[in-house]
């Protein structure tokens, strides 16, 4: 699967033509490690609250943008339909919810800065200010 | 994995700290599908009736979550289903419950009361959403239509965690209380709602699921009991209908292929409706499983083939002791259903599936109590269609 995943990204960024995507969270949430593995389980909802107990505030982008899937592939090393398969299975029995999704960027940013244990991402090419920070390869 | 973290600090600006003091979108959150499909068949009434074929194969799901304070939830969804013979068309609500939940190390421990689902095997819970399920129709071993009623809705307590464990998350949920039972039931089970009703008469269930990102594993036990009541004394007599089973679910992925299969060891007690209460019970040790293998291929289309096996009684696997001792064909006993199917998503919220069903065996054909051998033959097949949108606000 991550080999496939590989391939769809290679493929993808050839026809795309686009920039990284990269993970910001509150400046509350700046103590906790985000290896891949942690990241997957955050974005499908299968980790909600930070190791100090507050909720995990999940932000997306709309799953049919270009940058949700650029994230997916880059940052989750997943398919974007395997990650939303995951939420609906929650959405749809009633026993979880699945990430919000944000209209742009700079709602992200907004949204980020302003509430505690939030998670988003953002592109590359976006200047981000404010009380949010910015985890790097 | 990040090799470095870099810090953008500046201080709030005065109308950030304001926007957040309003209510945020996080608080409700509302999505939706709807679904129409198209069913034909051959050699059977299943699904279809009289005709041959039927558009009555609609699904709408309008899901609401309300999240108040932090650690309390309102769940709420209100569907309409109409699913050819088995479902008549009707609005209700698929669950409506509130729920508490907590931090317990890194995971949660939670409880909800109200109306949930049965969360049986890999699909149970999602089972009439086209986008979660892996087919239209899912394999009846596990998942059978003619029983869907007695065990889906659950109106009661459900205790459940959620455990991050090695690399991956143990979900599980201890549930119990009575089964939301409507006139679907009389019809697969009778042949008609006129005979008599069927009430619920208690529900308890257990179930743990681990899943990581190649690899899910599943154990389920579910018991649920209901009675019948006739209308008419005489031609059906009053009693119950126990099903306690276990179910074992696998699934891996590799690469681009998924192999996923499930089994089902249980029984169904019978006491009463085709003889008196005062005879003895009718116990049914029934068997099921189904292998499925599917490829996700690029543009985001999936083929799959499947078998699906179901013994109705494990002491009488060809159903000839039945056919002896009650006259109905011995097909009626077992079901081998081979399922060949394709699932693309032509853009993120758009699904159209199609699949075919070469059967053998009728185990499951409804109604399941009154066979009909002119109309059901030994052999026989059923292909579907399902056009599907879903919405996320």
């Amino acid at each position: 699967m991550r080999l496939l995943a590989t391939w769809m990204l290679v493929f993808y960024l050839f026809c795309a033509h686009s920039s990284a995507a990269q993970v910001i969270v509150n400046d509350s949430a700046i103590d906790f490690p985000l290896p891949a593995q942690e990241l997957r389980l955050i974005f499908s909802m299968q980790k909600v609250y930070w190791p100090d107990g507050h909720k995990i505030k999940v932000f997306i982008l709309a799953p049919s943008s270009d940058l949700h899937k650029e994230f997916c592939f880059q940052k989750l090393d997943m398919m974007p339909y395997m990650l939303q398969r995951r939420w609906d299975r929650l959405v749809f029995s009633g026993t979880g919810e699945r990430p919000v999704i944000l209209k742009s960027e700079v709602e992200m940013r907004e949204q980020i800065s302003n509430t505690p244990g939030a998670i988003g991402y953002v592109s590359d090419s976006v200047s981000v200010a404010g009380g949010l920070y910015v985890y790097n390869h | 994995m990040f090799t470095t973290i870099n810090r953008y600090s500046l201080s709030l600006c005065p109308l950030l700290l304001l926007t957040s003091s309003v209510a945020t979108a996080s608080e409700w959150q509302l999505s939706g599908f709807v679904g129409q499909g198209f069913v034909a068949a051959e050699d059977t009434q299943f699904i279809v009736g009289d005709d041959s074929s039927t558009f009555d194969i609609t699904e709408a799901t309008l899901a609401l979550s309300w999240t108040p304070v932090e650690n309390i939830r309102l769940a709420s969804a209100l569907t309409f289903r109409q699913w050819g013979t088995l479902s008549d068309p009707g609005v209700m609500f698929d669950y409506l419950f509130a729920e508490y939940t907590h931090q317990l190390g890194e995971g949660m421990l939670g409880i909800r009361a109200g109306r949930f689902k049965n969360e049986t095997g890999f699909y149970s819970s999602t089972r009439d959403v086209p986008f979660t399920r892996p087919s239209i129709m899912l394999p009846q071993s596990i998942y059978s239509d003619y029983f869907r009623d007695a065990q889906l809705h659950i109106e009661g307590g459900d205790l459940f965690g959620m455990h991050q464990l090695l690399d991956g998350v143990v979900d599980w949920h201890l549930s119990v209380g009575q089964v939301n039972v409507t006139e679907d039931l009389d019809r697969n089970v009778m042949g008609s709602a006129d005979f008599g009703e069927f009430d619920s008469e208690g529900y308890y269930s257990g179930d743990i699921e681990f899943q990581n990102d190649y690899l899910r594993l599943g154990v389920s036990y579910y018991d649920a009991e209901v009675s019948f009541d006739p209308f008419i004394p005489g031609y059906y007599y009053p009693g119950e209908i126990q099903l306690s089973n276990w179910v074992f679910s696998g699934q891996f992925r590799y690469e681009r292929f998924e192999i996923t299969a499930e089994y089902l060891r249980g029984g169904r007690v019978t006491n009463g409706l085709v003889q008196p209460v005062a005879a003895e019970e009718l116990t049914d040790p029934s068997e099921g499983y189904y292998v499925d293998v599917r490829t996700y291929l690029p543009h985001d289309v999936e083929l799959f083939v499947r078998y699906d096996k179901h013994i109705d009684n494990t002491d009488d696997p060809d159903g000839t002791n039945s056919e002896a001792v009650y006259g109905s064909p011995a097909y009626y006993g077992y079901t081998k259903d081979w399922t060949f199917g394709v699932r693309w998503f032509p853009s993120n919220d758009w699904l159209l599936a199609a699949e075919y069903h070469d059967v053998e065996g009728a185990s499951w054909v409804t109604p399941i109590v009154a066979p009909d051998p002119v109309n059901q033959a030994k052999h026989w097949s059923l292909f579907a269609l399902q056009l599907s949108y879903r919405f996320q606000w």
